[in-house]
């Protein structure tokens, strides 16, 4: 056998065993300072955000860096001596929200630079200092006809609002909701929009949707 | 609709297309800062797996090295604790002198439920700090775990309590229990060095030697059978 082969079979092992285990056992398991369970957070929190292209560019621009293993140790460290571990509410995942916090931290640790960056508005650097406006508005209308088309196609809904509210690219989403192809995310956000339309025309009617 | 638990958007987002996130998605639809949360969580979920060989390879010995390094800093951090408490006795001496008289019944010994209440009565709500080895200026919660897995029949925890008002000659009490939250009845508990007499899952150390030999890190448990299950200083957070 590679050594090359040896790792992965080890590291899929790893990462299946975990996936049977509930979260009230891997908290305990991290609670308890477990080697595995500290190794899966290592594998499947840490590195997949250094080495996602929005953190690598963070860096590249600001010239930080940091390693794996001084994230790794830092989560270690403010999940056990800073109790940071028992915000977590065990309502998703444990180890989506192991890479949510891991992703907020490094994005943190980036933006301790002030200046901005070419990925990054200028809201979200230090410089300004200007808190953003509060603003709200009223979407009644544009709300009642995403919901119904929600509760019509969640798939057809859920396209239209990762177009448009979350800006999100074909591909992206293609990947996300395990569509086929670019066309098919084109054609659900197509549909989307026609029906969005349809419902918005028979509230304009006065008609119930 | 008021804007969701975060960690109810990550569930959300882990599997979105269900009819009854209707009206989530509706609030998402018209709510920034949720659309800003989804984005965020949205990009954790794309992020890739797959580990390189030079990530998987050394983790192992490092995860032992920092957590070596961070019970090292947490013996530290206790033995300041302590130390503080023991430069601030003549201060306490001053006050009511505590005595764990005041809370065991005469001639016996407590059960465990009376003992934990008998502690936390004595201690303000301020006192319980739940944390591993932390000073408040008015309780210390300390704990110590086995070196095993929590599942096995050797698995151990000791509780202890530096509480408030704790003389030179006080004695401070440990409460060892099983995986189970069953007092360990026999058996040797060494702690810092020394060996202490379990009895129904309780064993008595001054506060003066535990300050001494504070810098001694052996800690296990001696089980009648003669297995010894080592441990450490807990670094979790300590419920009592």
């Amino acid at each position: 056998m590679k050594t090359d082969d040896f790792w992965r079979i080890k590291n899929d092992e790893l990462i299946s065993r975990f996936k049977e285990y509930t979260n009230e056992a891997i908290v305990t398991m991290l609670w308890n300072g477990d080697d595995d369970a500290w190794e899966y957070v290592y594998l499947r929190a840490v590195i997949p955000v250094l080495k996602s292209p929005e953190i690598f560019s963070i860096m590249m621009d600001r010239r930080n860096s940091i390693s794996s293993k001084d994230v790794w140790a830092m989560v270690f460290n403010k999940m056990l001596a800073e109790k940071k571990l028992s915000l977590y509410d065990y309502r998703c995942p444990v180890v989506y929200w192991m890479r949510d916090y891991v992703f907020g931290e490094v994005q943190h640790f980036c933006k301790k630079n002030p200046w901005p960056v070419s990925d990054e508005p200028y809201l979200h650097t230090l410089n300004n200092t200007k808190a953003p406006e509060n603003y709200k508005e009223e979407f009644s209308d544009a709300e009642k006809c995403f919901v119904k088309l929600w509760r019509t196609n969640p798939m057809r809904a859920y396209v239209h609002l990762l177009r448009i509210q979350e800006k999100m690219s074909s591909k992206d989403i293609k990947k996300l909701l395990n569509i086929s192809s670019d066309q098919n995310v084109n054609k659900y956000f197509e549909r989307a929009c026609e029906d969005m339309r349809m419902f918005r025309d028979k509230l304009e009617k006065g008609e119930a949707l | 609709m008021n804007c969701p638990h975060r960690e109810d958007l990550i569930t959300f987002a882990l599997d979105p297309l269900h009819e009854k996130y209707a009206d989530l998605a509706g609030h998402i639809c018209t709510c920034k800062s949720c659309q800003n949360a989804l984005a965020d969580i949205n990009k954790i979920i794309l992020l890739p797996d797959e580990v390189t060989e030079d990530d998987i390879k050394s983790v192992k010995d490092f995860i032992r090295e920092t957590k070596n390094d961070s019970k090292l800093s947490l013996w530290q951090q206790l033995r300041e604790t302590v130390d503080e408490i023991w430069n601030n006795l003549s201060k306490s001496e001053e006050d009511t002198p505590f005595s764990f008289d005041n809370i065991l019944p005469v001639g016996g010994v407590a059960a465990f439920s009376q003992l934990l209440t008998g502690v936390a009565a004595m201690t303000s709500p301020m006192g319980i700090n739940n944390t591993g080895s932390e000073y408040d200026a008015e309780a210390v919660n300390i704990g110590f775990i086995a070196n095993c897995d929590i599942s096995s029949p050797y698995y151990w925890k000791a509780e202890m309590v530096i509480p408030p008002g704790i003389t030179e000659d006080g004695v401070l009490i440990v409460l060892l229990t099983d995986n189970k939250g069953r007092e360990i009845k026999n058996g040797t508990f060494t702690l810092l060095g020394m060996e202490l007499e379990l009895d129904y899952g309780i064993a008595e150390i001054s506060f003066k030697d535990f300050r001494d030999n504070l810098r001694n890190t052996t800690v296990n448990v001696r089980y009648p059978d003669g297995t010894v299950v080592s441990g450490d200083l807990a670094p979790w957070k300590y419920c009592f």
